[in-house]
């Protein structure tokens, strides 16, 4: 049975809609992720599923029950927030437990609670003292363990790590999914952040302008974008996006590259060259990943190849990016570190075309 | 030249500060100095006050002044001192100080933590109370009172200082909340808190600094009155300023007794005193916090 449940939800403001038609389905002990740029809407989800925020069309239902109209008193649920919240006047024991105590838990079994608790975050020691005496990163583990204490059928996170440095943000990631593996619980995990989503979630809810662009599992999202925005959001360094003019017809259907020089048609594969002829336009948006477009030395000889300038080499340590013109749109290409051409050289590279994705150039929907 | 201090604050040389320290020695001194012959006067027999300087100090020294304000001076009519006007004055102060506190302290929770269709409205019709003036009130207030049957009394005279409170507390509070983060009530409320309970575990527990800043403001204005006693009460249900007013224009003998006005004047003013330097070292605190913090 699914934990959660959001039919055709809507929210709107006085007059703006800010979520229009929001759909998605969370199976048991699902790590779930809702990604986009701020302002998307997906906070004002988050807190429509925790209720704080009302539901203005459509319907959610927890475990089976519909909570339109539930206070997140009736839910159960549990939430970390961005900055923290934690109350500033209790120390860190009490604010584990308050939850338990405002639900009226007896004391004793509320201490085994908070006892639980620490030892799994490793906070035993902080128990006394107060949030201002800890650093962030302790403080994102006690708003984490005040969640765990209630013990609930959901877990609802706001940002929970984009408060930290990049070190310790990259050690909490983990151990969130460590917790998420040994609790089974389901989690809804809130980011602006894709490689957080990318490494976290077994589902990813891409949203933009209030709409679920995309649900899928990261390996979907990350191959299968359904549109440019999906595409372009996704990925780091982002996806190149190249605007070609097509040749030849059905099955032979090949796109025209232009580098420094040199002219190449790429053929495609039968599948999407029979697409493209299908969608019937002689102009296209070409999506194509750094990682699959190299420097021919490093790919398959039977690949296409383009020469082209290189105006920028970018080291990052596992690989090198060069930076060129394609058609006139700038694009990123991947080598690996030790074969880095120098700046200014004209190099062939090499597309990976099974690979590549093709989008409409106007309604920017996905072709093939 | 003036040299970066360790606290960043940047200082001028010796000569630049023996200036600026004699400048507010002088500022000191001549604010003092009315207290200092407030003080000596309450503590002087009437023949040294008739025959000595005004700056001389009190010998021999006696305390008979202070005796008869408190207890035997006439104010008006009786000659009982102010010691029934001093308790009238704490029997309505205390309670509409700490009445008009805690309405403040829950509207501005609530203007800014539990917003509402029109709360914006509603906060800006209570700031529109923080500018009308007290002589205003008199009239319709006078009537209310009469109707409900509080005229003249204790009873009266602390419901007009509540809600004429209401406005200042309310304006205090809600500046101070806005600067708490909604994430704090929202993670109480996912924990289970009701409205109430968030505001007593969560809210209230944080909110010294600005109770504070209520309670000096309200005490000071409430025990400071004197329009609203004057004008809403009469004989026995005076409050303290009044009877001092009465006991300086009052005299049985004929002659004019400064060392009691002054002991008068120093037992009323004492109470505001006392609170400033209780409560007064949260009160700077009080009124910048959330100024800073963006």
């Amino acid at each position: 049975m699914a934990v959660l449940n959001i039919e055709n939800v809507s929210k709107t403001f006085g007059e703006t809609r800010v979520l229009e038609d929001i759909n998605i389905s969370m199976a048991e002990g699902e790590f779930l992720i809702l990604v986009g740029p701020s302002g998307c809407g997906k906070s004002t989800l988050l807190n429509m599923i925790a209720g704080l925020e009302s539901v203005s069309d459509g319907r959610i239902t927890l475990d089976g029950r519909s909570v339109n109209d539930a206070s997140p008193r009736e839910r159960n649920i549990a939430m970390v927030f961005q900055f923290y919240a934690l109350y500033p006047n209790m120390n860190v024991r009490r604010n584990i437990e308050f939850g338990l105590k405002m639900r009226g838990v007896p004391k004793a079994e509320r201490a085994q609670t908070v006892e639980r608790v620490a030892r799994m975050l490793q906070i035993e020691n902080l128990l006394d003292r107060k949030p201002a005496q800890l650093s962030g990163g302790q403080r994102q583990r006690v708003a984490i363990g005040r969640a765990l204490a209630r013990d609930p059928a959901l877990f609802l996170f706001d940002e929970p790590l984009s408060n930290l440095d990049a070190k310790l943000r990259v050690e909490m990631r983990t151990e969130l999914k460590q917790l998420h593996q040994r609790l089974g619980t389901a989690m809804v995990y809130v980011t602006h952040d894709q490689i957080e989503a990318m490494t976290l979630g077994d589902r990813i809810a891409v949203m933009h302008a209030g709409r679920v662009q995309q649900l899928g599992t990261p390996r979907e999202i990350y191959d299968d974008p359904a549109n440019r925005y999906v595409a372009g959001f996704i990925g780091s360094p982002a996806m190149n996006f190249i605007e070609c003019g097509l040749t030849g017809s059905g099955g032979d259907t090949a796109v025209r590259l232009t580098g420094s020089d040199t002219e190449t048609h790429l053929a495609l594969p039968q599948a999407t060259a029979a697409k493209l002829a299908e969608h019937g336009k002689t102009r296209v948006l070409m999506g194509v990943r750094p990682e699959h477009l190299v420097p021919a030395a490093e790919a398959d000889t039977r690949r296409a190849r383009v020469t082209c300038a290189i105006d920028v080499v970018e080291p990052t340590g596992p690989d090198t990016y060069l930076h060129t013109e394609l058609n006139d749109a700038a694009v990123t290409a991947r080598c690996l570190p030790s074969a880095a051409p120098n700046t200014g050289a004209h190099i062939p590279l090499a597309i990976d075309a099974e690979r590549a994705v093709f989008f409409d150039c106007d309604t920017e929907q996905r072709i093939a | 030249m003036a040299a970066r201090t360790e606290d960043g604050v940047a200082r001028g040389g010796p000569i630049a500060r023996c200036i600026v320290y004699g400048i507010l020695m002088l500022a000191a001194a001549y604010f003092l100095l009315p207290l200092y012959v407030m003080l000596t006067t309450s503590f002087k027999t009437l023949p040294q006050i008739a025959n000595g300087s005004l700056l001389s100090l009190p010998s021999p020294f006696s305390v008979s002044a202070w005796g008869d304000a408190w207890s035997s001076a006439c104010t008006g009519g009786d000659c009982n001192g102010l010691h029934h006007y001093f308790w009238n004055s704490v029997a309505f102060t205390a309670p509409a100080v700490a009445l008009s506190t805690a309405f403040g302290a829950l509207n501005g929770y609530v203007l800014t933590k539990w917003r509402f269709k029109g709360s914006e409205l509603i906060f800006g019709l209570l700031l529109v109370g923080t500018f009308v003036p007290f002589q205003m009130f008199l009239l319709p207030m006078a009537r209310v009172l009469g109707i409900i049957g509080l005229d003249n009394s204790v009873a009266g005279l602390t419901l007009v200082h509540t809600v004429y409170g209401i406005a200042f507390t309310t304006l205090f509070c809600r500046n101070y909340y806005v600067a708490i983060p909604d994430e704090l009530v929202k993670a109480a409320r996912i924990d289970g808190a009701s409205f109430i309970s968030t505001f007593r575990h969560v809210i209230l527990p944080i909110s010294t600094p600005i109770l504070m800043v209520c309670v000096i403001w309200q005490f000071t204005q409430i025990w400071n009155d004197f329009l609203f006693g004057v004008v809403f009460t009469s004989g026995d249900a005076h409050p303290i300023t009044v009877a001092l007013n009465n006991l300086v224009n009052t005299s049985s003998t004929g002659v004019k007794r400064y060392n009691v006005d002054m002991a008068g004047a120093i037992i009323t003013a004492l109470p505001t005193l006392l609170v400033y330097i209780v409560a007064g070292r949260y009160f700077m605190r009080g009124l910048t916090a959330g100024a800073v913090k963006g």
